[in-house]
């Protein structure tokens, strides 16, 4: 399997708190009084307005302005997608879900690229990112190219295990050291609080 | 009792939209254009041909055509888009800031690439979008 994975950090206990939200966006009738508050607050975000999400706050104002509208009535189902998205993402994930395809490895995720390969034989590896369960789907995003699936906190903390060799094997390449090093981090990170877990996606 | 047999139709029509936008999303477009027909023809027998909810499922087929990416595909949506413009509006008739957006997004369904596949009509969408009040057409989208 060729292909680059983006793994990241999210609040899982945060997704679940937003997910009756989730599905009344979903549904794209009149919104209820605590999901237009849960867009509201995605309005408020500092992250609301970043370069990937370009259109996202124009969107969540039209929503905002007219409560007794059925998102059906005036949203193409594409804008529908890009709010749901960018809920999950703003509220959800760690610095709004930013990522890079330059700098692989940033404070809130991995990108492995050709690193991939070096990953993809290890059989703890294979168990976590390749051969996932179905119901390990995020919910949200349902469509477009940000469909995630998310770790157990055993995964995250066997993931973390199955670093380890990597981290300082000299044999290994830097870019491999780097990106085992940064999914570690991420690995810590997730470990050191019950609400947070790993997301990852495909970028192809 | 025809109330409870229209919530059943409804209910179906429902479900077969929320099918085909995993469809299309899935880059299985003709399976959810199938999937459209069929809930479109029940929407139009449950709910009449002029009933708001039938925009969904317009703008659902739309977004289908749309990806196809081909000329006749875009001269299609453009069709369905006037007849969802028609019934947009009638729903948004107290909030003309969002016909404004359903005349651009029609605009935008009449050009394919650099073409313009009817430049008389986009010449009167763009004087209507022109002559709307303020929070209409001199309030350009984000």
């Amino acid at each position: 399997m060729a292909g680059e994975l983006l793994i990241q950090v999210i609040d899982i206990a945060r997704f679940q708190a937003i997910r009756p939200a989730l599905d009344d966006l979903d549904s794209a009738h009149i919104l209820r009084l605590g999901s237009r508050a849960v867009l509201r607050e995605a309005a408020e975000s500092p992250f609301v307005d970043t370069n990937h999400r370009q259109g996202f706050a124009g969107l969540l104002r039209r929503i905002l302005l007219h409560p007794e509208l059925e998102l059906r009535v005036f949203l193409a189902p594409r804008e529908l997608d890009a709010v749901i998205e960018g809920v999950v993402h703003v509220l959800c994930f760690e610095n709004g879900a930013e990522s890079s395809l330059i700098s692989l490895v940033g404070p809130n995720w991995v990108v492995l690229d050709s690193t991939f390969a070096a990953f993809i034989d290890l059989d703890w590896f294979r168990a976590i990112f390749i051969d996932t369960d179905a119901d390990a789907r995020l919910a949200y995003p349902r469509h477009g190219e940000g469909c995630y699936w998310v770790l157990s906190r055993d995964e995250v903390a066997r993931l973390a295990a199955g670093l380890r060799p990597l981290l300082d094997d000299p044999a290994a390449a830097l870019h491999v050291r780097e990106a085992a090093q940064g999914i570690a981090r991420l690995a810590r990170h997730a470990l050191s609080r019950e609400d947070l877990t790993l997301a990852h996606t495909s970028l192809l | 009792m025809p109330h409870r047999v229209d919530e059943k139709a409804e209910e179906r029509a429902e479900r077969l939209e929320r099918e085909a936008h995993d469809a299309i999303a899935g880059f299985r477009r003709q399976d959810g254009v199938g999937l459209l027909r069929e809930a479109l023809a029940i929407r139009e027998a449950a709910q009449g041909e002029a009933h708001r909810d039938l925009i969904w499922t317009l703008s659902l087929w739309i977004e289908a055509l749309r990806r196809e990416h081909r000329p006749e595909s875009a001269r299609e949506a453009a069709c369905l888009g006037e007849r969802r413009l028609t019934l947009r509006r009638a729903a948004l008739a107290d909030a003309p800031d969002e016909l404004a957006c359903s005349l651009r997004e029609l605009t935008d369904l009449y050009m394919f690439e650099y073409d313009v596949l009817d430049a008389r009509r986009v010449d009167e969408l763009r004087r209507e979008l022109a002559a709307l009040p303020e929070g209409g057409g001199a309030t350009q989208e984000a």
